[in-house]
């Protein structure tokens, strides 16, 4: 199979999981429990953005924001770089050309730091934690 | 002959294994990933090929163990145990 034939499959595939994945949460309001946090009662970096992508299509940005602070901000343009990387996916562009892996190349490291720093912060200080906001 | 590095992939799907599923394999797979890009970059392509490797079973590894954990959260019933742990 052609490399490029390769990425086109792996690509549908998995925006068909994320795709299936979203509308069960948004149809059933649960989501993928976080075993590390059921099991350790600690915070993960990733802890709440399920929550926070629920609210805001629910049009609740401040609890949005306070399920998740560092990344609420940054999942409009994840979204948007995923589906640009998949358009340059399905156009055939090859692999080191594509937009997110030429981000990730450059600075991958540095993102992968701020998420293990914030994912230490947030179960020292209470800010940083998942918050559900009184109404 | 020189393999392809797939840096950027490993290190995209590491940091997506940390928010998402599993953190402490996430975190494993991003070493992993960095330290098959340095031994790619400084030409050594053998443990390149054996970091990266690793890179990838810890990725699989903790997505399996994962949803084997989801799936069985969800049919022992268990699911409102988790409702303020979700993601």
């Amino acid at each position: 199979m052609k490399p490029v034939t390769k990425q086109r499959i792996i690509a549908i595939s998995v925006l068909v999981l994320i795709l299936a994945y979203a509308c069960l949460s948004a149809c059933f309001h649960v989501g993928l429990p976080c075993i590390f946090h059921t099991l350790t009662g600690l915070y993960c970096p990733g802890c709440g953005l399920g929550r926070s992508v629920l609210s805001l299509l629910s049009g609740d940005w401040k609890q949005a924001f306070r399920y998740n602070v560092l990344l609420m901000p940054c999942i409009l343009p994840g979204v948007l770089l995923l589906l640009e990387s998949f358009v340059e996916v399905m156009m055939g562009r090859p692999y080191h050309k594509i937009l997110i892996i030429r981000i990730l190349e450059r600075s991958g490291i540095f993102i992968a730091l701020i998420l293990v720093f914030f994912g230490i912060l947030r179960n020292i200080f209470p800010f940083l934690a998942p918050v559900i906001l009184s109404n | 002959m020189e393999p392809s590095n797939k840096f950027g992939l490993m290190l995209g799907l590491s940091i997506a294994e940390t928010i998402c599923c599993s953190p402490l394999f996430g975190i494993i797979g991003i070493v992993m990933a960095v330290l098959a890009n340095n031994a790619y970059k400084a030409g050594n392509y053998e443990e390149y090929a054996s970091k990266s490797k690793l890179c990838w079973i810890m990725l699989i590894v903790g997505l399996v163990i994962s949803i084997i954990m989801s799936i069985i959260a969800f049919s022992t019933g268990m699911l409102s145990a988790f409702t303020d742990s979700y993601y």
